[in-house]
């Protein structure tokens, strides 16, 4: 695939990720969500630089087009050069990285004015600037998150968290910082218990901040028998969808459905490029390229059913924490009008 | 309406009965049964000629008066008061049948005195409900359930009426006997000229004789009397809704019609409404002068409020309308443009906004696509403009889907959809609102159209939408209100919603057929007669209604799919048009 021009983009976006990779010495699991979706971001401005492209048309042509192959590299990639035995399978979702493609088109045709410039060499001056200055915020932004959320944790709490997030991982390790002493309680996710790899990077975190935080791996089936105990449920989100509802790792909405009869609230971390101008009523509405994308993923010999995503709706979710500040679940559709609009 | 008498008696009842008749045999009086025997194929007979007595008054009516029977009873009608012979005179229901009913009243009243003539009553009963059924089923499937509907008020009355009479008939059997006798004669000639009358094909044609007028005038004139309780209050509430009428002088001809259309509901469905409001006005300032000395920009506003003050006197003026004549901006027209000029003008304006309606009308369709899964069962209700091209371009495009089409009585909205969508060829059902609860549990999603949609997230539907929408989320459905973003409204009715309503046609009680066309559906002439002289009535059909936002999934708008409460956010959004944010009065 190419994006015209005879540009792969795909191959731009690999070549980057790899970059990040090696400069960050990351192990591929602990990787969050926005290293895909800066990587997408910067395989875009590449793309565009390399592409002798003449008319803003063509621009907004090209970014379309190019987001949705990145779209497709993304599980080009995981599944080429990363076996599933090595990620552990559905290591990624690349749901994110197709709203934060859309929010970066938005965001550098957001003052035609500016760039209706007959000369090629500025307007692409221009978009760099943005791309740069959205990449700045993309970044900046997973560092403002933890401040809008932890005045929420109460001291001595215990909380339920679900699979593996980086969003909620780094939101913690903010809160063993300050010296909160919170009980966690993370549901493993089977069968790819990602939650076994949360717990274990927590620890090692709370190891550095003298064990304020205690972590427990409880199997999925225990949720409701341990949700009586505790305070809230904090989950991240591959992406939130234009109602309020979330995606998330499949398991997501029995927490929120347990929650519920027990009272709890939900706290939602994600970043606000996960919004997504998306409207599922219910699971099946998950759009089917997504599905179809997730059920190549499968793992181990023995089928099973590799359900990844799940969609919770907005009347499970109490509050949606973002760098943008804290989101009722109706705000989220308020703050995509004003962006798509 | 032969089937009559056979609703009074429970099923305990004539299971008593068919015992009794096991036990004692028809012996006793063999007469009485062999003129019920007689009596069986007499009604046999009748249904090929006649489909179902019900649909065809205006033979009737004159049977009524050729008949010989009427002289036969002279003591039931000085019996029955007035009003009943009134209501006897307006009744377009088989005049027959009532004879019908009439005699096996008396039967009955006798065989309370002798046991045994029940046996043969029984029988008779029996005998013709089969038929009756058939009769039923033969006929399109919509009659079939709009039966009960109509039969229900006509029943109760010659029920109480007959109790009347048959305390003051107390007759034998052979009197009852010869009496039957003489009546199937009567009935048989009757039908003979019938036969030689009928032309008119076997729809209730909109020609009820003047003489029907006249009576149902003088019957409602008198009874006024005071209403109480909680019929004054829902008459005070609907005069509340009923508009002030307006002098039509001066008024265009194409308003006038547009009115006209629009009361007798051949103009459902707020964008049909944009869009004829829009042609009227074309036509208002194609025919438009401008008088000397005058300047055009304040004449034409001038005069083309004039002719919208008509409209909303006597219409209600949804949202959609007042942005459409909002959006012609006449009063922003150059001071001295000339006649042509502004001619043009407003003609392009309201070419364009006819083309901006059929764009948000395919956007929609293209958001709608997302939802409606392939084999899907979408249940719709009432007729909507926008659903119907929804639904075409996403037929045209090669979803397969199939649609429940649930209509009300009170509006034939749902006939329309269904024959557009049929005409299409789109797998239909029909369905009456009170059998909704049945199809639903199948029902994948439900389609309301939307009228507007007001600042407290809540959806303004066509009359029942409520009703349709509850009974989806009492099931876990979703439902989808279908709305363009020029119907969101500023306003929002936390209490009563009658002010803002419009009274339609006392609808409530038409005796409904299936080949009712529905222009035929607005005259008052059809309503069900026995209803007429009700003095302690009042009817209130209302044509909107408000549907809750926690009814509502999702609103699909020509931008996205939106949320219930994101309404105040698409109104307070910077790029929504100005028009919309002056709120209207």
């Amino acid at each position: 695939m190419s994006a015209g021009d005879g540009i792969n983009v795909q191959e731009i976006f690999a070549r980057i990720i790899d970059q990040q990779r090696a400069e960050k010495k990351t192990t591929d699991n602990s990787e969050d969500d926005t290293v895909y979706a800066t990587a997408a971001i910067e395989a875009l401005v590449e793309v565009i630089e390399k592409s002798r492209v003449t008319t803003l048309r063509e621009v907004l042509e090209l970014l379309r087009r190019s987001a949705t192959e990145i779209f497709f590299a993304d599980s080009c990639y995981a599944k080429k050069n990363s076996p599933e035995k090595k990620y552990g399978p559905a290591s990624r979702s690349p749901l994110s990285v197709i709203s934060a493609c859309e929010l970066f088109g938005l965001f550098i045709t957001l003052s035609k004015g500016a760039l209706e410039n007959p000369d090629m060499e500025k307007c692409l001056e221009i978009i760099r600037e943005r791309a740069r200055h959205f990449l700045k915020s993309l970044k900046d932004g997973r560092d403002r998150l933890p401040q809008f959320f932890l005045p929420t944790l109460r001291n001595g709490g215990t909380y339920m968290t679900y699979s593996l997030s980086s969003t909620v991982i780094r939101t913690l390790s903010q809160a063993a910082e300050k010296d909160l002493f919170i009980t966690i309680y993370v549901a493993a996710g089977a069968p790819h218990n990602k939650g076994e790899l949360m717990a274990k990077q927590l620890r090692q975190l709370s190891a550095k901040h003298r064990n304020f935080i205690t972590v427990h791996v409880i199997p999925d089936k225990a949720v409701p028998i341990e949700m009586e105990k505790v305070d809230g449920v904090i989950v991240g989100a591959e992406s939130v969808t234009s109602n309020g509802g979330i995606l998330n790792h499949a398991g997501t909405f029995n927490l929120g459905l347990a929650a519920a009869h027990f009272k709890k609230p939900v706290f939602v971390l994600a970043e606000s490029y996960k919004f997504m101008q998306m409207y599922p009523i219910d699971q099946s509405d998950v759009p089917g390229e997504l599905e179809r994308y997730i059920s190549n993923r499968t793992g181990t010999e023995i089928r099973v059913e590799p359900y990844t995503l799940d969609y919770t709706p907005p009347e499970y979710i109490s509050m949606i924490y973002t760098d943008a500040g804290a989101f009722t679940t109706a705000a989220v559709s308020e703050r995509l009008l004003e962006l798509y609009i | 309406m032969e089937e009559n008498p056979v609703q009074p008696l429970s099923k305990s009842k004539r299971k008593r009965l068919r015992k009794k008749l096991n036990k004692q045999g028809p012996k006793e009086d063999g007469g009485e049964a062999q003129a019920d025997l007689e009596f069986v194929p007499a009604v046999q007979v009748e249904p090929p000629a006649e489909p179902c007595p019900c649909l065809k008054p205006q033979p009737d009516l004159e049977r009524e008066e050729e008949s010989p029977v009427k002289v036969k009873e002279p003591e039931n009608t000085q019996e029955i008061p007035k009003t009943e012979q009134i209501k006897m005179d307006v009744t377009k229901g088989a005049e027959m049948s009532r004879e019908d009913i009439k005699a096996a009243r008396q039967a009955k009243k006798a065989a309370k005195k002798s046991k045994e003539n029940k046996k043969p009553e029984q029988k008779e009963e029996k005998t013709i409900v089969p038929k009756e059924k058939a009769q039923e089923q033969a006929q399109p499937k919509p009659a079939v359930v709009k039966e009960p509907v109509q039969k229900a008020p006509v029943e109760k009355i010659e029920e109480t009426g007959s109790t009347d009479k048959g305390k003051v008939q107390q007759k034998s059997s052979k009197e009852l006997k010869e009496e039957r006798r003489l009546k199937q004669e009567a009935q048989r000639a009757a039908k003979a000229q019938k036969a030689e009358q009928a032309k008119a094909p076997p729809v209730i044609e909109a020609k009820p004789s003047k003489s029907v007028k006249a009576v149902t005038e003088n019957v409602n004139k008198p009874a006024k009397p005071m209403l109480t309780g909680l019929a004054r209050t829902i008459a005070t509430m609907a005069r509340e809704c009923a508009r002030i009428d307006c002098n039509p002088d001066g008024v265009h001809p194409a308003f006038l019609q547009l009115e006209a259309r629009m009361q007798s509901r051949l103009l459902e469905g707020s964008t049909a409404r944009v869009v004829g409001l829009m042609r009227a006005l074309r036509s208002v300032i194609n025919d438009y002068k401008v008088p000397e000395n005058v300047a055009i920009t304040r004449d034409l506003v001038e005069h083309v409020e004039k002719q919208v003050a008509y409209l909303r006197g006597r219409r209600l003026m949804s949202v959609a309308l007042d942005h459409a004549i909002k959006s012609l901006r006449l009063n922003t027209l150059a001071y001295d443009v000339s006649e042509q000029e502004a001619k043009v003008t407003v003609n392009a304006a309201i070419d364009a906004y006819i083309n901006k309606i059929e764009q948000d009308m395919q956007s929609v369709a293209l958001n709608l696509a997302h939802k409606v899964k392939d084999g899907a069962l979408l249940a719709v209700y009432s007729y909507s403009c926008l659903i119907m091209n929804a639904l075409k371009q996403l037929f045209k495009t090669g979803k397969r889907f199939r649609v429940v089409v649930v209509g009300s009585n009170t509006h034939n909205g749902g006939m329309t959809m269904l024959s557009q969508l049929s005409d299409l060829g789109v797998e239909c059902t029909y369905l009456l609102i009170n059998q909704v609860n049945f199809i639903m549990p199948r029902v994948q999603l439900v389609l309301l159209g939307a009228e507007s949609m007001l600042a407290n997230c809540s959806m303004v539907g066509p009359a029942g939408s409520a009703q349709i929408a509850c009974v989806a989320n009492s099931q876990g459905v979703p439902v989808y209100a279908c709305c363009e973003t020029s119907k969101f409204s500023y306003d929002s009715h936390q209490g009563s919603f009658f002010k803002q309503n419009e009274l339609g046609i006392n609808l409530l009680f038409l005796t409904f057929s299936p080949l009712f066309t529905h222009c035929k559906c607005a005259e008052p002439e059809f309503l069900a007669p026995q209803l007429k002289n009700m003095p302690y009535m009042s009817q209130c059909s209302l044509r909107c209604d408000v549907v809750p936002e926690r009814f509502i999934s999702a609103i699909i708008t020509e931008v996205t799919i939106l949320p219930c409460s994101s309404v105040p956010d698409v109104l307070h959004s910077p790029s929504s048009d100005t028009v919309l944010k002056s709120r209207t009065t």
